[in-house]
């Protein structure tokens, strides 16, 4: 008797583990706000950005995402060439998962807005927009069914326009702490 | 007896197959564009765009692109493209291992072209105009629904090119006509693309 109650509970022990839902699948939506670090590809600048990711599984394979960089200025506090140089980015991911863990690669067209920093050459600089290009690889582990962690690196390739041209391509970094939550039940 | 059933099975597999259909299919897109072989120079650029597919060998792509080259760091041109290509791929899915699928495409669109002078921007013109393109791709299907497509088309402008001279240190700008009738760019398009929803054809 003994034996059989312990198999019972056993197997339906097994059963609920079985039917635990699975995390990433169509419908999670997972958003986060982060500080980004950058490095220049022309210059030994390196910047930081303010960046914000809103994401949506399509499958547990795909996502769509839009993210975006507010210019926060040079990373050892120097006077910046830039006023700003925000950018705005929209792409798909393909996801390969292994229980919590997704690795994920993409490429995420966007748009940079830049103006540079007045001064005695540029007395009223103007604002350009510039078309730029992205490729993007990271890592999310999610904890649970509404908190993730997260790495990300970006290329981006830009070009700033006005006043004088800059050439804007940098590697983005960006890692911490993010919130998800399945807005459709699992089939 | 065993080998009629495992022959019914075989035909009814097939048969299931051959049913599948790609028409009605809406996919959504983004993509960058990069302009080469112009009288401008060479460009980046971003864009969306969806696509309607029409039968299993015809499908329709409607974009949307915006293209900067930066000319000799004097002169900034920009080039907004809105317009339609119709793709056919030569092999059904039947014939050609679906992970790759080759196409042909042509189309039209409406392009804007404006160039400014880099350090005054006050200094500028524009056009509207109309062109064609033509070119080849292929589309990698990631999975089902996924896929990255690669193309490279030639586009040709109807309308006047704007070009730049420089006088004593001053930019001008006129329009000219084409000395050449396929005057235009190459444009070359890695874009990602899925399926959202079967408009028509579910069954």
């Amino acid at each position: 008797m003994g034996k059989k109650l312990i198999l019972f509970f056993c197997l339906t022990g097994f059963s609920a583990l079985a039917q635990e839902e699975s995390l990433i699948r169509a419908g999670l939506i997972k958003a986060t706000l982060t500080i980004s670090p950058s490095k220049s590809l022309s210059s030994p600048n390196s910047y930081f950005y303010l960046h914000g990711i809103l994401e949506g599984y399509l499958s547990e394979s795909v996502s769509v995402s839009g993210e975006g960089y507010f210019y926060q200025g040079m990373i050892k506090g120097n006077k910046s060439e830039f006023a700003y140089n925000h950018s705005l980015f929209f792409g798909l991911s393909r996801h390969f998962t292994k229980n919590n863990l997704d690795f994920y690669i993409g490429m995420q067209p966007g748009v940079s807005f830049t103006q540079l920093a007045s001064d005695s050459l540029i007395l009223k600089a103007k604002t350009s927009v510039n078309p730029s290009v992205s490729a993007i690889a990271g890592l999310n582990y999610f904890v649970g069914k509404y908190i993730h962690f997260f790495i990300q690196s970006r290329l981006v390739l830009a070009e700033h326009q006005t006043d004088l041209p800059r050439n804007i391509s940098d590697l983005r970094f960006s890692a911490g702490l993010g919130f998800n939550i399945n807005a459709l039940k699992s089939k | 007896m065993r080998g009629i059933i495992v022959s019914i099975c075989l035909l009814s597999a097939l048969a299931g197959k051959s049913q599948v259909s790609n028409k009605g299919w809406f996919s959504l897109g983004a993509r960058s564009t990069v302009s080469s072989f112009s009288h401008d120079g060479f460009g980046l650029g971003t864009g969306g765009q969806f696509r309607v597919q029409l039968s299993n060998q015809v499908n329709t792509d409607w974009f949307a692109d915006f293209i900067s080259i930066n000319q000799d760091n004097k002169v900034k041109s920009d080039y907004y493209h809105i317009g339609w290509s119709v793709l056919f791929y030569p092999f059904s899915h039947k014939e050609f291992n679906t992970k790759v699928s080759p196409y042909f495409l042509a189309g039209h669109c409406f392009d804007y072209n404006r160039k400014m002078e880099i350090s005054n921007t006050a200094n500028m013109r524009d056009r509207w105009g109309s062109a064609v393109q033509a070119g080849i791709g292929a589309h990698f299907n990631i999975t089902d629904r996924f896929d990255v497509s690669l193309t490279s088309q030639y586009m040709m402008h109807f309308t006047n090119e704007i070009s730049y001279h420089e006088h004593d240190g001053v930019i001008e700008f006129d329009e000219h006509n084409h000395s050449n009738a396929l005057e235009g760019h190459l444009l070359t398009t890695l874009s990602l693309n899925y399926k959202i929803v079967k408009l028509w054809g579910r069954n």
